[in-house]
């Protein structure tokens, strides 16, 4: 950006779901594992849950990074940070990564709040208007911190190709990643 | 996190080399300690080329620093984004915001 201002970019818009009967909360053949939800080993959990994944799917730490945003979600803003509540996760690590991740919390009351957050970020980057791109940048919501980037969701709705929805209650969230350089079916 | 200060030669502001994991636990503190480099009307220059981790919440940490910047009219440059890191930025849409430019200490001295 030579002039100070962003390049325009192509306008993408995508959004959180909610979808009970979505195939991706089959959890058939996953397996599942389940710890209390202490925010200081959010990504000590995360290397474990990973230690059985081939290589070829990690991406570097880019897997570990996703993987772990989306449990940190869950035990921040899903248990609040109580370790008496449990985060539940099943995962299948052949052909794809696949993940359901489950918390005991509320669910996730913004989810309208924060499609339209990215509307209008998009629409301000789309239209190569920094100052209201960067005003819009992270979401900031009711319970955000300095721990929360408010951007999270906006690159795991890229991460994750093959799909990302949320339950009903919204206190859990099926997510998948296809990779297009073989299997080990 | 490690935040090394660098000799600035040429640039007209603080060039700082970020080193390790940029992600949850180290932002708060790394924070802190960015935005007290800032200057009104000043320029500041990070280089990432040693963080080989980058989550949300380093992220939002770059985010906050462009948004003082933008208050303190001052100028922030980057460079040495490369791999996770750089793919964890483009999928935040973050990239186009950022101006890249050589880390002072890496050109002619």
């Amino acid at each position: 950006m030579p002039d100070g201002r962003p390049a325009v970019t192509p306008l993408i818009v995508r959004k959180l779901l909610v979808d009970e009967q979505n195939e991706l909360f089959d959890a058939r053949g996953m397996k599942l594992v389940e710890f209390p939800g202490e925010f200081g080993r959010i990504r000590e959990r995360t290397a474990a849950l990973l230690a059985t994944c081939p290589e070829r799917f990690k991406e570097g730490n880019l897997l570990e990074q996703q993987v772990s945003e989306i449990i940190k979600n869950g035990i921040k803003h899903g248990n609040r940070c109580d370790p008496c509540k449990r985060i539940r996760v099943w995962h299948d690590f052949r052909k794809r990564v696949r993940l359901i991740v489950e918390d005991e919390g509320e669910g996730f009351r913004d989810l309208e709040a924060w499609n339209e957050f990215y509307r209008r970020r998009q629409l301000a980057l789309h239209a190569g208007d920094f100052g209201g791109f960067l005003d819009m940048a992270s979401y900031r919501g009711p319970a955000s911190d300095e721990t929360d980037g408010g951007n999270s969701l906006i690159a795991a709705l890229e991460f994750w190709n093959g799909g990302m929805i949320y339950n009903r209650k919204k206190n859990k969230i099926g997510v998948v990643r296809w990779y297009n350089h073989g299997s080990d079916a | 996190m490690n935040i090394i200060h660098l000799e600035s030669g040429s640039h007209p502001g603080p060039c700082l080399r970020l080193e390790g994991d940029c992600d949850l636990y180290s932002v708060p503190a790394a924070y802190r300690a960015l935005e007290g480099e800032l200057r009104d009307g000043g320029a500041l220059h990070l280089d990432f080329g040693a963080v080989s981790y980058l989550d949300s919440c380093g992220v939002g940490m770059i985010i906050r620093l462009l948004q003082a910047a933008r208050i303190m009219r001052a100028e922030v440059t980057f460079s040495g984004l490369a791999g996770s890191p750089r793919k964890v930025l483009a999928m935040s849409n973050i990239l186009p915001i950022l101006k890249e430019s050589p880390c002072p200490m890496d050109g002619p001295r």
